[in-house]
């Protein structure tokens, strides 16, 4: 059982990368109907920026401040610039060449996005290189601790907890506050919220900007803990529309199960059959597409 | 085929012969047969051309679903690859080296592929069928990618030049000979052979029943069509012609990559040039097919971020032109021979 704690945690840490993709993706679709096939490139352009802030932050800063200073300055950069930048990035993207897609048919949404994370990526390889990046100096000054006889980061855990917070604040969002609710009811029927006097196009801004901001929170949270390459977001598109579909669209609580469920698999997968770790993720979302096409959470569209 | 089609397909030969794109495609199919004959022809040419055949061969079946059925795919480079992958594996594996056996296995195998995920897929439409085909489609690069000792991994599998009925023409004329004088003479057999073979189901009362389906699939069910089968059928007929395209492709190329084959980016290729040439029209793949692979080379040459121009392109087809190249050529063609009847009026 002692065995099988660091790949528990794993899991853990998996999964809460893939609710923030998923997420952000589902809500984007969900409540606004459109299907971005280019929203993980979100994850890997967070990723990115932050390896590059944290990289140039100490070399910059690095000997002048202590130990627990410079770790705020990390923190900051990882959860209020980065977010905040590829918002920004997004937000510039959204206004000019999505905004044109929203009322074509979900088929020509998906190839058009294909166009724009293909695009996406080489603009990434072009900015940084071909070379992966990792910074890992958050987690290196976070530690570890003993686990089992080797030492396990603390960072995945402090990832975990605050996923476990931002689904929260989500869940408060959706339930309790007024722009949740609009939302929600606009991803019913947006033209009788607009009737209403409601703004919906700046609700749909919010609402994206918040998945956006997710997406690129997901990828300064994963980063510590992976090389980055291009390529990343052609290989996690796949994972957030599994994520996507197999919670069911639209659904937080589905995202949630969705991302634990992906996470579980692909971290024990990969102890113990190390070969279809990844084919057990799809396996799994064809099983749930057959048995209940709504996916397992999916009742606001059929 | 039955002898009730017969009539409808003649009607339509008879009426798509005649016109201006139709006597284009004849001289065109004949410039290509003279292709490596020509005076100008380089080793290049011949390669590059036999590479828009093998991609014109998989995007003409890919727009089966597209165009006619209305079913968009992020599955076909399963089909594409899977053929590919069993034409290489069967040629490291056993000591069949026959180009005429290993096209028709290469394309058995895109057949039980397209069957197998095609019937999981075709319960569902839109978004929910791309996904489920991209997902199924994926596990075939995984399985490949993972089982490295059987597959390569992501070393691929290298094809060896076949034998074409028995004999080695490679050993007696060296691979510009044997490229210019069998193999793309194959690959332009098989594209002809293809073409023809598929417009005729387009034409037939299969393809109007899928464009029944795609214009209204509630409609369809209510004259008794068995729309999930139709769609299922239309998946495996893509399948096994997208097939075709791969096996003719992995002898072209003489190596084969899980990366190259089987990435669900190449299933976006094939949608990229089906759109830029116009689902609208049968022949727009085939355009498409050629532009894609023009543009690519030339791009190639220019920048390694050819992608992003690929992209590029295909976002401002679907924004401003979803009819394509083909959409654009008859908007200039309507706009002229309005002006030239509004002349006549006058």
């Amino acid at each position: 059982m002692a065995q099988q704690l660091p790949i528990l945690l794993n899991s853990l840490f998996r999964a809460s990368t893939l609710f923030l993709l998923g997420t952000g993706l589902s809500i984007i679709y969900g409540m606004l109907n459109f299907m971005n096939l280019a929203h993980a490139a979100f994850l890997a352009l967070g990723a990115y920026v932050s390896a590059s802030l944290i990289q140039g932050a100490s070399n910059a800063i690095g000997g002048t401040l202590g130990t627990a200073a410079m770790f705020v300055v990390f923190l900051v950069i990882l959860f209020v610039i980065v977010p905040g930048v590829i918002s920004v990035v997004g937000l510039g993207m959204e206004q000019t060449i999505f905004k044109p897609l929203y009322g074509l048919e979900d088929d020509y949404q998906l190839l058009a996005t294909f166009g724009v994370i293909l695009m996406m990526e080489d603009s990434m390889k072009f900015i940084w290189g071909g070379l992966p990046v990792t910074s890992s100096a958050p987690s290196n000054m976070l530690g570890g601790f003993n686990l089992v006889g080797n030492t396990y980061p603390y960072w995945p855990i402090f990832a975990v907890v605050v996923t476990m917070v931002i689904a929260t604040t989500l869940y408060y969002f959706f339930e309790e506050t007024r722009l949740g609710k609009i939302t929600l009811a606009m991803a019913e029927d947006e033209e009788v919220v607009s009737v209403t006097g409601i703004d919906t196009r700046s609700v749909h801004i919010k609402v994206y900007v918040i998945g956006v901001a997710l997406a690129a929170l997901g990828g300064a949270l994963y980063l510590p803990n992976a090389s980055i390459t291009t390529g990343l977001s052609l290989e996690f598109v796949i994972l957030a529309f599994a994520v996507l579909v197999i919670g069911g669209l639209g659904s937080l609580k589905g995202a949630i199960v969705a991302s634990l469920l992906i996470g579980f698999m692909q971290s024990f997968g990969s102890y113990y059959v190390p070969q279809l770790s990844l084919a057990i993720v799809f396996l799994l979302m064809a099983a749930v597409m057959l048995i209940k096409p709504t996916g397992l959470f999916g009742d606001i569209k059929a | 085929m039955s002898q009730n089609t017969a009539t409808g397909v003649a009607t339509a030969l008879k009426r798509n012969l005649t016109t201006a794109p139709g006597i284009a495609s004849i001289v065109l199919i004949l410039g290509a047969f003279a292709l490596p004959y020509l005076p100008s022809t380089g080793q290049f040419e011949v390669f590059l051309t036999a590479q828009i055949l093998a991609f014109a061969i998989a995007a003409i079946a890919y727009n089966v679903l597209l165009g006619y059925t209305g079913l968009l795919s992020f599955g076909h480079a399963a089909f594409f690859g899977g053929s590919a992958y069993a034409v290489g594996l069967v040629m490291r594996y056993t000591s069949i080296n026959e180009i005429f056996l290993l096209i028709p296995i290469g394309i058995l195998a895109a057949g039980a592929i397209a069957a197998v995920i095609g019937y999981i897929s075709v319960r569902h439409t839109e978004v929910y069928y791309a996904l489920l085909m991209l997902a199924l489609g994926f596990l075939l690069y995984i399985v490949t990618l993972k089982f490295y000792t059987y597959t390569g991994g992501t070393d691929g599998v290298p094809i060896s030049t076949p034998t074409v009925a028995g004999i080695n023409y490679l050993e007696l004329w060296g691979y510009a000979g044997y490229l210019g004088g069998v193999l793309y003479y194959i690959i332009l057999l098989s594209f002809v052979l293809s073409a023809v073979l598929l417009w005729v189901f387009m034409n037939s009362p299969f393809g109007l029943t899928l464009r029944t389906i795609r214009d209204s699939p509630e409609r369809a069910r209510a004259i008794g069509i068995p729309v999930h089968r139709y769609r299922w059928y239309a998946t495996i007929i893509s399948g096994v012609f997208t097939g075709v395209g791969g096996a003719m492709y992995a002898f072209l190329n003489g190596h084969i990559t899980p990366d190259t084959m089987l990435h669900w980016s190449r299933s976006g290729e094939l949608a990229f040039m089906t759109v830029l040439g116009g689902t609208g029209s049968f022949f727009g793949p085939v355009v498409g097919a050629g532009a894609f692979i023009l543009i690519r080379s030339q791009a190639q040459q220019i920048t390694e971020y050819w992608h992003f121009m690929m992209g590029f392109v295909l976002f401002l087809v679907i924004v401003f032109e979803p009819q394509g190249i083909t959409g654009i050529a008859k908007r200039v063609r309507d706009a002229v021979t309005t002006k030239l009847n509004n002349r006549g009026e006058n």
